[in-house]
């Protein structure tokens, strides 16, 4: 009763003002920051669709008859399968002298025609179902992949175990391919981004097979016969270096079988020109490639590392942020939206089998051109001695921990990362592991790296363009 | 909860497509203010795409103000009242999403990819700079340097791209489609911010827009979330749809161009043809003309030419009836080295002729269930999808017409193939162009 009586006459008609307003202010500001101020946790937090938990179950299996192992990554979703194979080392850069390009005209000849399908009649049988079959052939390794309906499968198996065994390599069909590729290698020079390509694996690889033209070599081609891409196929697709990924309506009994049934009759082993280790002189060099064009266009490069060194994680997430991110890296961020002097500009890490490298390109008009390379530069050094801040780590963890489930959109990409998960010894388990080896990348390791990795003093520019007194 | 069940309550006003699974099983419906939301539901991983799609592109810049569809696609990325500067990369960046946008002729259209759980993230995002862009000069200036390095880039360096911008200038004449997407560099130049904003004033508006939502996520919950984050957003009155020339005047127009760089001869044939919006009966006979005629290895060009004849290294056939505006037939060969470019155009032309007189039940039938064949491959990948109905709806295709489309194909018959074959050919502006290297040799 005092107490009550004490405060009525202590804050009277004023003091209800008073708290009326802060009630009022409180509330306002509650509703200005909630409907006006733009808070993304805030949003996450009360969304209505959470976090889902995400099997990626994948399974190790041996086939029955010959013991070949495979992965395989289940998913009935929809009748589909999918199936990648990789020829370990089977690439241009072990193609033998005197037939450099035999592996990129295999790669083109091998579903033009086996058994006693000629071409028009195998990819007649092809298209009537539906099967995608393609093989391809890269720097260092000889890949394929095959995709069916669940019910044409059995014609799709049988059709890729005619196209591995028993190619036909017809006369016509050869003489055709090699015109085609003779016919690419002048197209690849129409455009200054082709021949600058072409010439910073030779000004960077220089005497080692990297430094290759990547359809081949004229002469070469030119005199590849029959035999000789009977040969390479004997020797080159065998089960010794055959690694294979399933993805789709497939189990895992089935997947044995359907193993055997495709690549059981490849001959065990074959014979491979053994490649290099590429040594490359990072001396700090700067080419450039005089000629006319409305932009000119930049290659630059570093070393790096491969993808199962132990620093591996640290270096990626410090190309992330310098450069490998898109729009918000850092090198995007100063020559591009601040500045405007470019419309693309980008680092990766270029991982091949004989080399890992931190490659970076950019292309701009002549009068920008200077400019940009000193960004370049700048932010290299930068980046070399103050490394990267705790929130950009943040981020770009955030980044590769939360878009990593985007991988898992098709059947066929699955099978890919299966491919490459066993060519790099990445684990049976690397799918449920990877967002915890990005977890664990610490401050002080991304920063280690960098300092190691981004030193502008061992860093090559190959340049082409109308460049004047540079 | 309370809005979940004012949702619901909102869903009944709902206009509710067909259900009948078809190309995707997609459903669409409209919110009030005459957004058109499509759904694909697609549950094989935890990912969404996100796409905005406006009805606008570059054909509908006014006259010298080419680019600004480009331009305000780029801006579009550079800040709203709300979500400053550049923080938009940041936030979907940070969040896990990639996203990007791209404007074509007809539309132009904006995507984030994510974890489902970011989805109402990237709709609050998409939603707020659907009305809410503020852009400052300086961003406005460097993003149209930015432009301007992206077509010397993209178009200026590669003498290809070059031979393509004459060759739909030719074809389209006075045709706004005959203008390029990227607008030319003395025009990107002159851009001033107040174009772009008349631009997205005038066509950037919901109920000129599509909102595809492509993956982990039910129709239940795409409605209530679309009201929620869209279902604010005030239409604009009076979207000017921007009318088109009939191009009516037959004409054949024959160009040759010899650039340098160019190391290898090319042949293009373009046709105007019908498209979705001009004659909608006769697309899927021209698409199954199309697949017979050049698509692929077994096509009767690549057999005649390329196989039987060795007179081409390539060739092929593409028909594009998704348009607001006329569609076209193109062929494009890759003749072989030395051979003489009018000798190839008589090949090209006499095997197209031999090509339409062989139709028969037989040969329609094949090539209509090769087109069929893989269509369950369609369900696989939620970005593919997203991408084909968004596109498709884009120039007006109703869902029904998007999801319908295995039986129009299927229902074309070899005769109505021959009937479109010829009046393609022989009733409808063509334009032949030679690319050839310049005097004096090749670059090698």
């Amino acid at each position: 009763m005092s107490r009550r009586g004490y405060r009525r006459s202590s804050s009277g008609i004023f003091g209800k003002i008073f708290w009326v307003v802060v009630l009022l202010s409180l509330g306002l500001y509650w509703g200005y920051t909630r409907y006006f101020v733009f808070d993304p946790q805030r949003i996450l937090d009360e969304s209505v669709l959470k976090e889902k938990s995400f099997e990626t179950n994948v399974v190790e299996i041996v086939s029955p008859k010959k013991g070949i192992k495979a992965y395989l990554f289940e998913d009935n979703t929809n009748p589909i399968v999918s199936i990648s194979f990789m020829f370990k080392d089977a690439g241009l850069a072990s193609d033998p002298d005197g037939e450099v390009g035999i592996a990129n005209m295999a790669a083109a000849l091998l579903s033009d025609g086996a058994g006693d399908l000629n071409a028009q009649q195998f990819k007649e049988e092809l298209e009537k179902r539906a099967v995608g079959l393609s093989f391809s052939a890269g720097m260092d390794d000889f890949g394929g992949s095959l995709l069916t309906t669940s019910d044409n499968q059995k014609e799709a198996y049988a059709l890729l175990k005619s196209a591995l065994t028993a190619p036909r390599f017809d006369a016509e069909d050869v003489a055709r391919v090699k015109k085609q590729l003779l016919i690419a290698l002048k197209q690849q020079k129409e455009h200054p981004a082709g021949v600058l390509a072409l010439d910073f694996a030779k000004e960077i690889y220089a005497g080692h097979p990297y430094s290759r033209n990547p359809v081949g070599i004229r002469n070469d081609i030119v005199n590849i016969t029959p035999e000789k891409l009977k040969t390479f196929v004997k020797n080159h697709l065998t089960r010794n270096n055959l690694i294979v990924g399933i993805a789709g309506a497939v189990s895992e009994e089935r997947a044995g079988v359907i193993v055997d049934e495709i690549f059981g009759e490849l001959p065990a082993n074959g014979r491979i020109t053994f490649v290099r280790e590429a040594k490359i002189d990072f001396d700090g060099r700067e080419k450039n490639i005089p000629g006319k064009f409305p932009q000119a266009v930049s290659s630059f490069v570093n070393p790096g590392l491969p993808r199962n060194d132990k620093d591996f994680y640290p270096l990626y997430i410090a190309n992330h942020i310098f450069g490998g991110s898109g729009l918000s890296s850092r090198l995007s961020l100063s020559a591009r939206e601040d500045e405007g002097l470019t419309y693309n500009i980008y680092t990766y890490l270029s991982l091949m089998t004989r080399a890992s490298l931190l490659k970076g390109g950019f292309s701009s008009t002549p009068e920008n051109f200077a400019r940009v390379q000193e960004i370049i530069r700048s932010e290299w050094n930068k980046m070399g001695q103050n490394g990267v801040t705790r929130k950009e780590l943040d981020e770009a963890k955030n980044y590769l921990i939360s878009s990593y489930n985007l991988r898992f959109a098709s059947i066929a990409d699955i099978a890919d990362i299966l491919v490459y998960m066993q060519k790099d010894n990445l684990g049976l388990d690397f799918l449920k592991k990877r967002n915890e080896y990005v977890k664990a990348v610490r401050l002080e390791d991304v920063n280690r790296v960098s300092k190691k990795f981004f030193n502008e003093k061992n860093l090559i520019f190959v340049n082409i363009g109308n460049l004047g007194e540079n | 909860m309370k809005i979940r069940f004012w949702a619901y309550f909102l869903g009944l006003v709902f206009c509710v497509g067909s259900a009948e699974a078809k190309l995707f099983g997609a459903e669409d419906f409209y919110l009030d203010n005459g957004m058109q939301v499509i759904v694909v539901s697609n549950h094989k991983a935890p990912i969404i795409r996100q796409m905005v799609w406006y009805k606008a592109g570059s054909t509908d810049e006014p006259l010298g103000k080419g680019g600004v569809a480009h331009l305000l696609e780029h801006l579009m990325f550079r800040g709203t009242k709300k979500v400053k500067d550049s923080e938009f990369n940041r936030i979907v960046t940070e969040n896990g999403a990639e996203s990007n946008a791209f404007t074509s002729l007809d539309y132009t259209a904006y995507y984030e990819v994510m974890d489902i759980s970011k989805l109402e993230l990237a709709m609050l995002l998409e939603a707020d700079r659907m009305r809410n862009l503020d852009i400052s000069r300086e961003s406005f200036e460097k993003e149209r340097d930015i432009v301007f390095q992206e077509r010397k880039q993209v178009v200026e360096n590669n003498p290809a791209s070059y031979f393509s911008e004459t060759f739909r200038r030719y074809l389209w004449q006075e045709h706004p489609y005959s203008r390029p997407v990227t607008g030319m560099p003395e025009e990107i130049q002159n851009l001033t911010l107040d174009d772009v904003y008349d631009f997205y004033r005038r066509y950037y508006a919901p109920n000129n827009a599509i909102l595809v939502l492509s993956g982990d996520i039910d129709v239940e919950t795409a409605k209530e979330l679309s009201v929620k984050y869209f279902g604010g957003l005030k239409p604009t009155k009076n979207i000017t749809k921007t009318s088109f020339p009939v191009l009516d005047k037959f004409s054949k127009t024959y160009f040759e161009m010899k650039l340098p760089r160019i190391n290898a001869v090319r042949m293009t044939q373009s046709c105007l043809a019908p498209s979705y919006n001009t004659d909608k009966s006769r697309i899927y006979a021209l698409a199954v003309f199309s697949r017979y005629l050049g698509e692929g290895e077994t096509s009767k060009l690549y057999k005649k030419l390329v196989v039987e004849r060795k007179s081409a290294l390539s060739v092929s056939a593409s028909y594009d009836f998704a348009s607001r505006s006329y569609g076209s037939f193109t062929v494009s060969a890759l003749p072989k080295e030395n051979i003489d470019a009018d000798e190839f155009q008589k090949e090209l032309k006499q095997a197209i002729a031999e090509a339409v007189a062989e139709i028969t039940l037989d040969e329609i039938e094949n090539t209509k269930q090769k087109m069929l064949a893989g269509q369950v491959y369609l369900l696989d990948n939620p970005n593919d999808a997203a991408y084909i109905a968004g596109s498709l709806a884009g120039i007006g295709m109703s869902l029904e017409d998007i999801e319908n489309q295995a039986d129009y194909i299927r229902s074309v018959n070899y005769k109505d193939v021959i009937a479109a074959a010829k009046d393609l050919f022989e009733n409808s502006s063509c334009v032949l162009g030679v690319l050839k290297p310049a005097e004096g040799g090749e670059n090698v």
